[in-house]
C-alpha cells in the first residue's frame, strides 16, 4: 500500500512539473516519515554523508578537464589525425568520424559536446565528399552517444557510487564495449559508404597532422594509462587529467587565456550544481530502502517471477530501453542502479559487467525518441527537421543493439580487463 | 527584488568559482605531494570534499536561478496554454519543498551546534560546514518566489532552453 502511494506521490509531483531534485527529496522525506521510526532530520544527516564522499570530487574535476581541453581547436585536431589515418580505406571519413567522437567523447566526457564539436566540423565535410545526408547524420548522432562508455565516464561514476562499486574497475570494464561498438560502426560505415570515398595515403599529412594532435590524443591515453597501471584512483586520474589540459591548452596549444578560467570553474560548479541535489537525496532515499530491506524483497518477487538468468537479462534489457526513452540518463541511474543491481547479482551477474550493461542501454536513451538529446542536438546542428534526423537513425540504432547484445551475453567483452 | 536576486547570484557565482578553484588546487597539490614526495597532504582531501560540497550547493542555486533543474517535461503538455498557471503551481510546490527542508536542515544544524560536533580530520565545528544546507534551500526558494511572482521570465527561459 505505501509503494501505491510513493507512486502516486511521484505521478503528481511530475504532473506539477516538479525538478527531479524536490521528487526524490519529497519520496525520501515522505519515506522516512511515515514508515521509519528516524523522522525527517535523518535525511538532512543522509544527504550530508552522501555529499561527504571524496569520490564525488571526480566528477567536477573530470568536467572541468573537459571544459579547458574543448575550448580551443581540439576537435579539429583530433579531426585530421582520424582523416589522415583512415584515408586509404573506403568509406574513410566517416571511418574518421566515428573515430573523432570516440576520442573527442573520452576528452570531453559529454554526448552532445562530442555530436556538437565534431559533428559541426564534419558533416559538411561528409556532404561534400558524397556521403549522402543520411549516412552523415546518423554517424555523426550517433558517434556522438560514445561520449558515456568510453571511460572516464560520469555516469560510470554516478553508477559506481549508486550501487556501492569501485570506480576504476568500471572505468577499466567500458574499454572492451567502447571496442565493440566503435568496431561496429566502422564496419557499418565500411559498407555503406557510397562508392568513390577511397582516398590515398599521405605520409607527410599524417605525420604533420599528428604533430597538431598528439597531446589531444594522449589525453585518454594518461588518464586511462594511470588507472589501468593502478598508479592513479579516480580522482587522482582527475585531477591528473586537469593538469594536462591546463598544461596543453595553456602552454601547447596557447588557446586558453587566464580570464577564461573563472568562467569555467563556474560552469563546472553549475554542472554539479545540476546533479548535486539529486545524487544526494537519491543515495538518502536508497539508504532508506536497504534499512527496509526493499531491494531484497524485490529480489525474493523477481526471482518467483523470472527463474533464468537470460530472462532477467533479456527482461532488464527491454526495460531499460524504455526507461532511456523517456527518462535522461543521470536520473535513470540514480533511480534504476540500486534497485536493479542487487537483482543482476541474485541472478549471478558480475555487478560490473551490469553496470556497463545499463550505460550501454541508456546510451542507446541518447538517441531515441521522445527525450533522446542528441536527436534535438543534431537535428539544431544539421538544420534538418526531426524527423529526417530520427530516420537517419534507425538503421544505426540496430548496429547498436547488436553491440548491446553482444556486450550483454558476452560478459568477457566487459571483464577481461578486470 | 530583481536588484536583489542579481546581487545575490554574484556574490554566490564568485563564490562557487573561487571554491572550485580552491578544490581543484588542493587535490592537484595532494596528489602530486604523494606521488612525488611521497608525503600527502592529510587535511587536502576532506578540505576538497567540503569544498566541492560548497561549490556543488551553490551551483544548485545557480541552476535554479536559470530553471535550468532537470525534470520530466512529459506532463508539461497537458496543461496546454494555460502555462502561466503551470509556472505558478510548480513555483508554489517548489517554494514549500524549500521552505520545509530549510526548516529541516535548520533544526538538524542547530543539533550539530547544541552537540558541538567537530570534523575528524580537520577539527572545526560541522556546523560550519553544515551551514550551506540551509542557505541553499533559502536562496533557492527566494528564486522561485521570484519566479512565481514574474512567470513571463520562466516562459522566456523556457524558450531559451528549447
Amino acid at each position: 500500500m505505501f509503494a501505491l502511494y510513493i507512486i502516486l506521490l511521484i505521478v503528481a509531483l511530475i504532473l506539477v512539473g516538479q525538478p527531479l531534485f524536490v521528487v526524490m527529496g519529497s519520496i525520501a522525506a515522505v519515506s522516512y516519515h511515515f514508515v521509519s521510526e528516524e523522522g525527517i532530520a535523518i535525511v538532512i544527516g543522509d544527504i550530508f554523508y552522501a555529499a561527504d564522499k571524496e569520490i564525488l570530487l571526480a566528477i567536477p574535476l573530470f568536467v572541468l578537464a573537459g571544459q579547458i581541453m574543448t575550448q580551443g581547436s581540439i576537435a579539429q585536431r583530433l579531426i585530421n589525425v582520424a582523416k589522415a589515418i583512415t584515408a586509404p580505406i573506403p568509406g574513410g571519413l566517416a571511418v574518421a568520424s566515428v573515430l573523432s567522437c570516440a576520442v573527442f567523447a573520452a576528452i570531453s566526457g559529454s554526448s552532445p559536446v562530442t555530436l556538437i564539436a565534431v559533428g559541426s566540423i564534419l558533416y559538411p565535410a561528409l556532404l561534400e565528399a558524397g556521403y549522402g545526408k543520411k549516412l552523415s547524420m546518423g554517424m555523426l548522432s550517433v558517434g556522438g552517444t560514445l561520449g558515456i562508455i568510453v571511460p572516464p565516464s560520469i555516469p560510470m561514476i554516478i553508477f559506481a557510487i549508486m550501487a556501492s562499486v569501485s570506480v576504476v574497475d568500471l572505468f577499466k570494464a567500458g574499454i572492451g564495449p567502447s571496442i565493440v561498438l566503435i568496431g561496429l560502426l566502422i564496419v557499418y560505415a565500411f559498407f555503406r559508404a557510397p562508392p568513390g570515398t577511397k582516398g590515398v595515403w599521405s605520409t607527410s599529412e599524417f605525420l604533420k597532422s599528428l604533430k597538431e594532435g598528439i597531446f589531444a590524443l594522449l589525453m585518454p591515453i594518461v588518464i586511462l594509462g594511470g588507472i589501468y597501471s593502478g598508479l592513479f584512483t579516480a580522482t587522482e586520474s582527475a585531477a591528473i587529467a586537469v593538469v594536462y589540459a591546463l598544461v596543453v591548452e595553456f602552454l601547447i596549444h596557447r588557446q586558453l587565456k587566464l580570464k577564461q578560467l573563472p568562467k569555467l570553474l563556474e560552469e563546472t560548479s553549475g554542472l554539479l550544481g545540476t546533479l548535486f541535489l539529486i545524487l544526494i537525496f537519491a543515495v538518502s532515499f536508497n539508504k532508506f530502502m536497504t534499512y527496509e530491506e526493499i531491494p531484497q524483497n524485490l529480489v525474493t518477487l523477481m526471482s518467483e517471477m523470472i527463474s533464468s538468468k537470460i530472462t532477467f537479462l533479456i527482461g532488464v534489457n527491454i526495460l531499460l530501453l524504455i526507461v532511456g526513452c523517456i527518462m535522461d540518463i543521470m536520473s535513470a541511474i540514480l533511480v534504476l542502479a540500486p534497485i536493479l543491481t542487487p537483482m543482476a547479482i541474485h541472478y549471478g551477474i558480475n555487478p560490473i559487467h551490469f553496470g556497463i550493461i545499463m550505460i550501454v542501454n541508456l546510451e542507446i536513451g541518447y538517441i531515441t525518441p521522445p527525450i533522446g538529446i542528441n536527436l534535438f542536438v543534431a537535428s539544431g546542428i544539421f538544420k534538418e527537421n526531426l524527423s529526417n534526423v530520427i530516420k537517419s537513425i534507425v538503421p544505426l540504432l540496430f548496429v547498436l543493439l547488436l553491440g548491446l547484445i553482444l556486450i550483454t551475453f558476452i560478459p568477457q567483452i566487459s571483464l577481461f580487463t578486470i | 527584488m530583481i536588484g536583489f536576486i542579481k546581487v545575490l547570484g554574484s556574490i554566490e557565482r564568485m563564490i562557487a568559482t573561487i571554491f572550485m578553484g580552491a578544490m581543484t588546487l588542493l587535490v592537484i597539490f595532494d596528489v602530486f605531494s604523494r606521488e612525488i614526495l611521497n608525503q600527502g597532504i592529510p587535511w587536502a582531501q576532506k578540505s576538497a570534499v567540503y569544498l566541492m560540497i560548497w561549490g556543488g550547493f551553490l551551483g544548485a542555486v545557480m541552476i535554479s536561478e536559470k530553471a535550468g533543474h532537470l525534470r520530466p517535461e512529459v506532463a508539461d503538455a497537458l496543461w496546454g496554454k494555460k502555462q502561466w498557471l503551470f509556472i505558478k503551481v510548480q513555483n508554489i510546490i517548489t517554494i514549500l519543498f524549500c521552505l520545509f527542508f530549510l526548516y529541516a536542515s535548520y533544526m538538524y544544524v542547530s543539533e550539530s551546534i547544541k552537540f558541538g560536533d567537530k570534523s575528524v580530520v580537520l577539527k572545526v565545528p560541522i556546523w560550519t560546514l553544515q551551514l550551506i544546507i540551509p542557505y541553499t534551500f533559502a536562496s533557492m526558494a527566494v528564486r522561485n518566489i521570484y519566479f512565481l511572482f514574474n512567470p513571463a521570465k520562466q516562459l522566456e527561459i523556457k524558450k531559451e532552453l528549447h
